[in-house]
């Protein structure tokens, strides 16, 4: 396997528009001769088939939810980042671009986050021109707030439902598309396989999840915008519905998987409360703007927080990284949570917890303020554990919230498979090894709106309209793949439900492949996943049958996917032996705690290929080179 | 805690549905309600049955898909939440719970607790929207927005288009859904152009959907999980009126 | 625009000439509704009327409409009705005046039942619509803050109905046994004013006596409970009926929705006393 990363040359500000200029172009007769298959429909998905339908494409887009506008982008809070620049401190494309790449530790691709930046205020014009109902000054012009891991505030908002109103702005660009007969749209449908027809990926196999029915779709190229994988841990802030089935398929097709052990964990969710827990709920990292974290100095301290005096307090993040505070990037954050909470300063049940305290906040700024900037995160925090945050601090723990690896991809956002695109959090994307807040919605956009219909242009003029039938013997063999798949979830007629297992798999990562890791955990993890694996096919129970509305084996499916995928989150963390961004190996750390790095032997993207099952996956390095950006140790203090 | 649950089972759209009754033991007061399904499906499946089908996805009140009926009242008895986001504290131990799919024509049943609500995608499509092509936009701060416009537009916008309001309407009316995006988009200067034609393209598909007629009663302003308001219905009204006599007078 | 195909090609046969100056109005009855539709070039507003009228919008606009003039016409009567606290002079001389103009009596009578026609009309599609949404009714379905009022506009709307029948039946066109009110005659004392300036009376001629009509009337206690529960149903319709006007015509914000809300009880209110008083009045001996 050949990793081209098709990166432009010239100066890093211009190549992006020099690639654009060299690109070929598909005229706007022959467009609708091409069909293109999107799949998924969050941020990504729908502003790339909206944008499509808009130049003349033929497009059919997917989704496993009932509608497009439930894609999981929806459950973003706090904001989008854009180098506006409006605030007049400071900001610009090539800060934003630095503290991206500084952001995800060094292990990003230095042309596609400068290109993230430059198209970042594109974004804003084009989501405030759909209506979307950004937040503003009195004067009418757009608020920004600050964000994490940046001293500059760029960062666009939407009360604290930021997601949500950019996601029914693309779902409005593709519901008009949907009205002009453009784009065709199968909600509750999901992708089981990819058809690859001579090396070049030409089409998916579908379920309809109402009938059950399995049908190929035959294209001219297929794009996955299918978002993250953080369910693997099974409790995470993820909707239920997210998986990896379509990348995961794609993978077994031969597409690349890079740094899959790259996945985030958020600072600030609401701590686990028990077993039965299906998710855990994410607090926008806004809060950090105004609130600050700390636990009792003292060990075992259980008193009531109110009761604590304030010199008995551990401001935690302000005294261990003062410039930044307590808007330290989110793996620092996490990092310094667990640690406190090791020391046995936790608070909570189980001690596995920290206070996000807003009294200073709303001594300083009024109650009516804090409740008008952050009032539904902080009634959703009174839903959830009837606690009022007005009052009493909140409680916040780190959980799994986004995973920066995903199908390998090019400067095109084609993956190693001719023909098969990938965006979004599905891609391994331009956040390296952690992301900073607010640029998950900024990079699904950037991908969707301004950066596949050009490249998938240049793929499609040189590629020619050459579909196979759709019933032509790779789709059929793919469709007696899943078929057999589907016979044998349920012909097992085991004991355990598909959550059981979820659930141990997620025990299993969570503890040796979570917050911090260590090459003895992770061995033993790659022993006990294939055991579970094993198990699971030999005692899972899957009832109902397979052509009628079926939850349990669609999530069957997924599982199925996951207890694979974690076997290779494992092998990639162990493989990667350093420390960088969200992937702490206790080995490689300096003396105050901080991620130790090896540039030397790991400066690169670690991008696996599939060989076949049963057989170890094999470990391709695509070197990372930095022409603008000075590897340095990242420091927040 | 204890429970029995009443609980709607259909096996596709086209069976007729009947009440099940279920027991739900050792449930804690911090569950919330679907994580007191999972428990319970777990089981049935463990004892060989069939688990209970219903919608849900993000599990913290945004994406609108959980849509269940719990005691008569859509999205259960929690104010200005969804149904993922009621715990069972909110019920008294050995209560027996009443759990229904959302109903109504345009809402038709696909399996148990699960309904198919396409119909308001096709309402959003057929005018829901600003037609600004990818790429047209304007420099984001050339219109300012006053400050008072911006919120008004977002409180329309902060819809999730769950459908409880159609659920809690004694009449099965998607007035409140379909003038929040109306009023949404027509606040806002971007929403202009269209305005009239959007408020007309969105009734009319509304009417053709089968949804029932508003009678004023605002039994969805008090179910939204998002608190959307029946200005919205009001602000859609005269939006309906004034585009259908433009169009009347001025062809 | 959705014209059904044969309708264009009877389109086709028509002089172009006479299309483009609009003179197929002509035409127009003779063609039926294709017409209508394809002669949108000129009056597109056949269409769109039609659109309008037919959405469930337009007939909620009707019912806002027709209820306003309704309200209206209530008021009216409630106030004229009152004047049988100022005597019977006074009342009789206001009933003469209603009755000068036999034509200018009838065009309102006529249009008052159009008006009410169309608003029982749109009233009784819209409910059976309704009733169509929902052809699967939920076990239980919980009221979480809708009024009685807003929940029985069909019931309290039948039950007026039927009262403003048994009224006009009583009272107007006085059937069966209520002919002897047609006999009830006497002169009105001349008192200058308005009323005599629009309706002159004539010293010793014999009018109508209204006032003696409504005093035997309402002697009788059944047709006061009549009456009363009659005007309770239309309190109980007017209380939710008018604030939804404002609703319906979109004149309603979340502000001053309490406000609107209080203002129609206090009118249902103020109509409820204010036409429940004469029956009463004359049942508790106070007219006589």
């Amino acid at each position: 396997m050949k990793l081209d990363a098709r990166i432009p040359a010239g100066p890093l500000a211009q190549k992006w528009d020099r690639r654009r200029a060299e690109m070929k172009l598909v005229n706007p007769a022959n467009k609708r001769k091409y069909e293109i298959l999107v799949v998924g429909s969050g941020l990504a998905g729908a502003s790339a088939a909206a944008t499509l339908g808009e130049l003349g494409y033929r497009v059919k887009c997917f989704c496993f939810q009932d509608s497009p506008r439930r894609a999981h982008s929806i459950a973003a809070q706090g904001g989008i980042n854009a180098a506006k620049n409006y605030q007049n401190d400071g900001d610009s494309v090539h800060r934003l671009f630095y503290d991206t790449i500084k952001g995800g530790d060094f292990r990003a691709r230095e042309a596609n986050v400068h290109r993230l930046a430059e198209v970042s205020v594109n974004i804003i014009d084009q989501c405030v021109a759909q209506g979307v109902p950004f937040g503003r000054e009195y004067g009418g012009m757009l608020a920004n707030r600050s964000f994490g891991g940046a001293q500059v505030s760029r960062t666009f908002y939407a009360r604290g439902a930021t997601g949500q109103q950019l996601l029914i702005g693309a779902y409005q660009a593709l519901s008009r598309q949907i009205g002009l007969g453009a784009v065709r749209m199968f909600p509750r449908t999901e992708m089981l396989d990819l058809v690859v027809v001579d090396g070049r990926a030409k089409g998916i196999v579908v379920r309809d999840l109402v009938s059950g029915k399995i049908a190929s779709h035959s294209a001219d190229a297929v794009v996955l915008a299918t978002g993250g994988y953080g369910n693997v841990f099974y409790l995470s802030t993820n909707a239920q519905g997210c998986n990896a089935t379509a990348i995961w398929r794609a993978w077994k097709k031969g597409a690349a998987f890079a740094n899959p052990c790259f996945t985030q964990i958020h600072p600030t969710c609401i701590p686990v409360s028990g077993e039965h827990q299906s998710k855990l709920t994410l607090m926008s990292e806004s809060l950090r703007n105004d609130g600050r974290c700390w636990v009792p100095k003292a060990k075992g301290d259980r008193r009531a927080p109110r009761e604590i005096p304030e010199v008995e307090r551990d401001y935690y993040l302000e005294r261990m990284y003062p410039s930044y505070g307590n808007l330290a990037p989110r793996d620092i954050s996490s990092r310094a949570a667990k640690r406190v909470c090791d020391e046995g300063r936790g608070v909570g049940p189980g001690g596995r917890g920290v206070y996000l305290d807003f009294s200073d906040a709303i001594a300083r700024l009024g109650e009516n303020v804090v409740r008008e900037r952050y009032g539904n995160l902080f009634d959703m925090y009174h839903e959830i554990t009837a606690e009022n945050a007005y009052q009493v601090p909140m409680r916040i723990y780190p959980a799994i919230h986004y995973v920066m690896g995903g199908l390998w991809v090019d400067y095109h956002l084609m993956s190693t498979l001719p023909g098969l695109f990938v965006l979004g959090e599905a891609n391994f994307s331009d956040h390296g090894a952690n992301r900073l807040g607010a640029s998950a919605l900024m990079q699904g956009l950037a991908d969707g709106y301004f950066i596949l219909p050009y490249t998938i242009g240049d793929y499609l003029a040189s590629s020619g309209a050459k579909r196979p039938a759709a019933d032509a013997a790779e789709f059929r063999a793919a469709e007696e793949e899943i078929q057999a798949r589907t016979k044998r979830f349920l012909g097992v007629n085991g004991k355990r439900t598909v959550s059981e297992f979820h659930r141990r798999l997620g025990k299993i990562l969570w503890e040796h492949c979570g917050m911090a890791r260590d090459a003895a955990g992770l061995k033993k993890a790659l022993e006990e996943i294939p055991a579970l694996r094993q198990e699971f096919w030999e005692d899972v129970r899957v009832p109902g049958s397979g052509d009628e509305l079926n939850p349990s084996l669609e999530r069957a499916g997924r599982v199925a996917d996951f207890l694979e995928l974690g076997e290779l989150i494992c092998m990639d963390a162990l493989a990667r032996e350093e420390s960088c961004g969200c992937h702490f190996r206790a080995e490689y750390q300096l003396e105050d705690g901080e991620c130790r790095r090896n540039d030397e032997k790991f400066a690169h993207v670690a991008a696996w290929e599939f060989q076949g099952d049963g057989r170890p996956p094999l470990r391709h390095a695509e070197p990372l080179v930095y022409e603008e950006a000075h590897l340095a140790t990242r420091s927040y203090k | 805690m204890n429970f029995t649950l009443k609980i709607w089972r259909q096996k596709d759209a086209n069976s007729v549905g009947r009440f099940v009754e279920v027991s739900a033991r050792g449930i804690r007061p911090e569950m919330s309600f679907l994580e007191m399904l999972d428990v319970v499906n777990d089981e049935v499946t463990q004892a060989g049955g069939e688990p209970v089908a219903f919608d849900h996805d993000c599990r913290e009140g945004i994406c609108g898909a959980c849509s269940l009926v719990i005691n008569g009242e859509p999205h259960g008895p929690n104010e200005k939440a969804t149904t993922c986001q009621v715990y069972m504290r909110s019920f008294r131990d050995g209560e027996t719970i009443t759990v229904e799919p959302f109903r109504a024509r345009a809402f038709p049943v696909l399996k148990d607790l699960v309904a198919d609500r396409s119909a308001f995608d096709r309402i959003i499509q057929a005018g829901g929207f600003v037609s600004v092509n990818t790429g047209q936009a304007p420099e984001a701060n050339a219109a300012p927005i006053g400050k008072e416009v911006a919120e008004k537009a977002f409180d329309s916008a902060a819809c999730i288009g769950c459908g409880a309001c159609v659920a809690a309407c004694k009449n099965s009316s998607a007035m409140l859904f379909v003038g929040a995006k109306i009023a949404h988009l027509g606040r806002l200067p971007q929403g202009q152009p269209e305005r009239a034609q959007r408020a007309r393209a969105m009734v009319a598909r509304m009417d053709a959907e089968g949804f029932g007629n508003c009678t004023n009663q605002y039994e969805c302003q008090a179910v939204c999980p998002k608190g959307v308001t029946v200005a919205n219905i009001a602000w859609m009204n005269r939006d309906y009126l004034a585009a259908s006599l433009k169009k009347i007078f001025t062809g | 625009m959705g014209v059904p195909r044969g309708a264009r090609d009877t389109l086709g046969k028509l002089p172009e000439k006479l299309l483009r100056r609009g003179k197929h109005l002509l035409a127009f009855p003779l063609r039926g509704r294709g017409l209508i539709f394809q002669t949108a070039r000129g009056f597109v507003f056949m269409k769109t009327l039609w659109q309008l009228l037919r959405s469930s919008l337009g007939r909620k606009y009707l019912m806002a409409a027709t209820g306003l003039l309704l309200v209206g016409f209530v008021v009216v009567h409630m106030l004229g009705n009152l004047k049988a606290f100022s005597g019977a002079d006074a009342l009789n001389h206001y009933a003469h005046l209603l009755k000068s103009r036999a034509w200018a009596l009838w065009v309102f009578r006529a249009g008052l039942l159009a008006i009410a026609l169309v608003h029982v009309g749109c009233g009784i599609t819209l409910a059976l619509e309704n009733r169509r949404a929902r052809p699967q009714p939920y076990v239980r379905l919980k009221t979480i803050q809708a009024s009685v009022a807003s929940l029985s506009m069909l019931g309290s709307g039948l039950v007026v109905g039927a009262f403003v029948l048994f009224h006009v039946l009583h009272l107007t066109v006085q059937v069966g046994g209520f002919q002897e009110y047609a006999k009830l005659k006497s002169p009105i004392a001349d008192a200058p004013g308005i009323l005599q300036a629009l309706a002159p009376v004539e010293p010793g001629r014999s009018y109508p006596d209204v006032y003696e009509m409504i005093v035997h009337a309402f002697s009788v206690p059944w047709i006061v409970l009549v009456y009363l529960v009659g005007v309770g149903a239309l309190g109980l319709h007017l209380s939710h009926g008018f604030q939804s006007v404002f609703q319906t015509l979109g004149w309603r914000s979340d502000a001053a929705g309490p406000f609107l809300t209080g203002l129609a009880r206090v009118l249902a209110l103020a109509i409820v006393l204010g036409m429940a008083s004469v029956p009463a009045a004359v049942l508790c001996g106070f007219l006589r």
